[in-house]
């Protein structure tokens, strides 16, 4: 299999932790939502989606972010991907920050940071031949004759090159995420950010689409952001840390956990300390509140 | 309209999967064919059936009629059907069935040129007004409904009145006001298509929002827009025959169902044949676009597809 050529001469991330600019920078995100006026006589009320959420993602790292569901992960995750704007705070990619980019001045982003969805039916156009929708990066970067790409790219996620021709509802929920991550792959981004790519299949599935991921992203040796609400998923692909608790109703502050290590294979993710140094000696809570 | 479920008229409401219209198309059809297994239901197979004969009508009037719709011969007035002429003479002595084919003519292209400006119009309308910021979104629908609130047939009048008579104005007009509903139909259908992960999936892979319109959002509703034509078509067909009734549409000379109604009005005790014709001729093209359209609906639509 030949994929996208990478710089395969970086070790393991953990080795390098401080490889000067970090992929992905948040300080202090926040992330309000306005819901329908109930009254008019008082102002809308506002749902605090995320509140002052800073992390770091080195280069080359693996990084989970685990909470349950309507605590903020896609709302997080569309922030760092620039498909929505945090209210205040700072969104770093590679150093350049975005949180305050229009869309139309994002391009360099979708080269370098690209998305796998939740949803393996909703994500791909019904109307669009697979060729189509892998090629789309491609073609908003005004390449054209893609298809050699979308063979390479449909050969490196295990569909035959029949698939080019099909449209997506003639494949399984399992093959549909590999068209997705082939999308996602197209223009060779530095960044994949995963949104609970397995939780919509089969449990038989699962395993295939995380073990696809694992070696594409080891293969390319990818930074990967990965969100899911089962820490058994995030134990699979080898991530280190977790993260993400609640909606912050308490006034507790949303943490992202940045544990780079390999080597911690089975996370505990109750009451531990966040590693991060600005925050050091806090302690930090993950998974289901109680 | 106490119903909660208020879709329309009663006769266009679907119940369950069959309306009035596909019940009464299903009645006309030998049991055990109701809904073919190859998903083509009654009702398309009737509406396209009867569309398809007024269109084969309209293009074989192209080269053949009985007699030349437009020679007045006065030695053959008001005559009965005869083997001679089939649906009888007018007051001017012209063959009636020659007539009815010419004027199927005008009637489909009115319905094409009127459809397809109220398209043409409304579909981009629709999207827009989906893809824009919310508030932009409701000042386009509000001048969508300013535009609703005027009925086809005083747009007509005002027309004519700037214009003059003809069949373009008349065309014109019955578009304009069908503009309203394909942009609403369009803009219910491209609101959710926005919401998609796959318009995300396009945003994140760098579309501009001019490419995602035109690649994801038009072809996902392009069913809506097949489903409201047909619909439309139907109107514009009744609006050009009353307009040409009222001496707004086509002038004298142009075969013209609406025309030929009125043209036999005065004689509606001594030939009521006369206003028969050109009636039924008008009430099958009507069915028949109805009738397509509600089994495009009930094909397309999933809120009234019955569990299958």
């Amino acid at each position: 299999m030949t994929v996208p050529a990478a710089p395969q001469a970086e070790g393991m991330p953990s080795s390098s932790p401080a490889s000067a600019v970090p992929a992905v920078r948040l300080r202090e995100v926040t992330r309000d939502y306005r819901r329908q006026r109930t009254s008019m006589f008082t102002p809308a009320p506002v749902v605090r989606a995320l509140r002052g959420v800073s992390l770091d993602i080195a280069q080359g790292q693996r990084f989970g972010i685990v909470g349950e569901s309507g605590c903020g992960k896609s709302t997080l995750l569309r922030i760092i991907a620039g498909l929505d704007q945090p209210t205040t705070g700072s969104v770093e990619i590679d150093g350049t920050d975005i949180s305050r980019l229009p869309e139309r001045r994002l391009g360099f982003l979708r080269e370098r940071l690209q998305l796998v969805f939740q949803d393996p039916m909703g994500s791909l156009d019904p109307r669009m031949k697979v060729r189509d929708i892998i090629a789309e990066p491609l073609v908003s970067q005004g390449k054209r004759d893609n298809l050699p790409r979308v063979l390479e790219l449909l050969e490196a996620v295990g569909l035959q090159s029949e698939a080019a021709d099909r449209y997506p509802h003639q494949f399984s929920g399992g093959q549909r995420q590999r068209i997705s991550i082939a999308r996602a792959l197209a223009p060779d981004p530095r960044i994949l950010v995963a949104d609970e790519p397995v939780s919509a299949l089969d449990v038989s599935v699962r395993a295939q689409v995380l073990n696809l991921l694992d070696e594409l992203v080891e293969r390319l040796s990818l930074t990967l952001i990965f969100v899911s609400h089962d820490l058994s998923v995030i134990r699979h692909v080898r991530l280190g840390g977790s993260h993400d608790p609640g909606r912050g109703r308490r006034g507790r502050r949303h943490r992202a956990d940045l544990s780079t290590s390999r080597a911690r294979l089975h996370p505990r993710p109750h009451r531990r300390r966040t590693p991060t140094a600005h925050r050091a000696g806090r302690t930090h809570r993950s998974g289901p509140r109680r | 309209m106490t119903s909660p479920s208020w879709r329309g008229p009663s006769w266009r409401r679907g119940a369950g999967t069959s309306s009035g219209f596909s019940r009464l198309a299903t009645g006309l059809l030998p049991a055990g064919s109701q809904r073919s297994r190859a998903g083509v239901s009654a009702t398309i197979a009737v509406g396209g059936g009867i569309v398809g004969l007024i269109v084969a009508v309209g293009l074989l009037s192209l080269v053949w009629t009985p007699y030349d719709p437009g020679t007045i011969d006065p030695t053959s007035r008001l005559q009965l059907s005869s083997s001679a002429h089939w649906l009888g003479t007018d007051k001017f002595g012209r063959d009636v069935l020659s007539l009815i084919m010419a004027g199927s003519r005008t009637t489909l292209v009115v319905g094409v040129v009127a459809v397809g400006v109220a398209a043409i119009v409304g579909v981009p309308l629709g999207i827009l007004s989906a893809m824009v910021p919310k508030w932009w979104g409701e000042v386009i629908m509000r001048a969508n409904d300013l535009l609703l609130a005027f009925p086809a047939l005083l747009l007509a009048i005002m027309l004519t009145a700037v214009q003059g008579q003809g069949v373009v104005t008349a065309m014109i007009a019955i578009g304009i006001a069908s503009i309203p509903s394909f942009a609403r139909v369009v803009r219910s259908g491209a609101i959710g298509v926005m919401k998609t992960e796959y318009v995300l999936a396009a945003r994140a892979a760098g579309r501009r929002p001019w490419a995602i319109a035109l690649r994801h959002v038009l072809p996902n509703v392009m069913n809506l827009v097949i489903v409201q034509a047909s619909v439309s078509f139907a109107i514009a067909v009744l609006a050009e025959a009353a307009l040409s009734y009222l001496g707004l549409g086509a002038p004298p000379g142009t075969p013209s169902w609406g025309r030929m109604l009125q043209e036999g009005q005065e004689l509606l005790f001594v030939a009521p044949r006369l206003e028969v014709f050109p009636g039924v001729a008008i009430a099958l093209a009507v069915l028949g676009f109805n009738l397509l359209g509600d089994g495009l609906r009930d094909r397309y639509d999933p809120r009234l597809r019955d569990g299958r």
